[in-house]
């Protein structure tokens, strides 16, 4: 009796790894998002003078 | 009427102990690796070098079905016994792989995919080649390499 639950139990977990492999095939690699960078229209350069051009 | 030791003792037909030992085989096979390669992945968002990744995961995946089959095994009745320590093994690591990259594919992907990341890097080609189709995708075109983000 057990070994026939074992061999039932056995067929279905293939059958369900074969139904799931036959029904979703591949599909090409999608791009992980990188990392966030900043803007660069938002950078500020710490070493730029502050309110404009002290030198006009 | 057979009680549940004697139905267990009771012979069975040569064509069914045939398939049921061959299935057993398969089983414990892709079972484990199967569920190496999954535990490899989980291990592996903790520690990526191989040799830790390969240990615990073949650790885990033997010792967990020997400690289950140790529990359950009849002591004191060495026929019913018969058997029990292979369907175990065959019947947890398969499990185990099913459930680990089919049932919760949702989740598991991303690390299966990782995974294959890392056997690339580590030159095993056909590992990661099997891994990345665990989870779902395609190996990347032969110009690209896995990026370091990936990991």
């Amino acid at each position: 009796m057990r070994s026939y639950l074992n061999f039932t139990a056995l067929v279905a977990l293939f059958a369900i790894a074969g139904w799931w492999f036959a029904t979703h095939p591949p599909l090409p690699r999608i791009p992980e998002a990188a990392p966030a960078s900043p803007n660069p229209a938002t950078i500020v350069d710490a070493g730029a003078p502050r309110g404009g051009d002290a030198s006009r | 009427m057979l009680d549940w030791r004697e139905a267990n003792l009771i012979r069975k037909p040569a064509l069914f102990v045939f398939l049921h030992r061959w299935v057993k085989v398969l089983a414990i096979l892709v079972g484990f690796a199967g569920t190496t390669v999954s535990l490899m992945a989980v291990v592996g968002t903790y520690n990526p070098m191989l040799v830790a990744r390969l240990a615990a995961a073949v650790l885990v995946a033997l010792a967990v079905p020997a400690i289950v089959t140790w529990s359950i095994v009849p002591r004191r009745d060495p026929l019913i016994a018969i058997g029990i320590p292979s369907e175990t093994y065959a019947l947890m690591l398969l499990a185990f792989a099913v459930s680990f990259v089919v049932v919760a594919h949702k989740l598991t992907a991303p690390l299966l995919i990782r995974e294959g990341d890392r056997q690339a890097r580590e030159g095993e080609d056909m590992v990661a080649r099997a891994v990345w189709f665990l989870a779902g995708v395609r190996p990347p075109p032969p110009s690209s390499t896995p990026s370091e983000s990936t990991r």
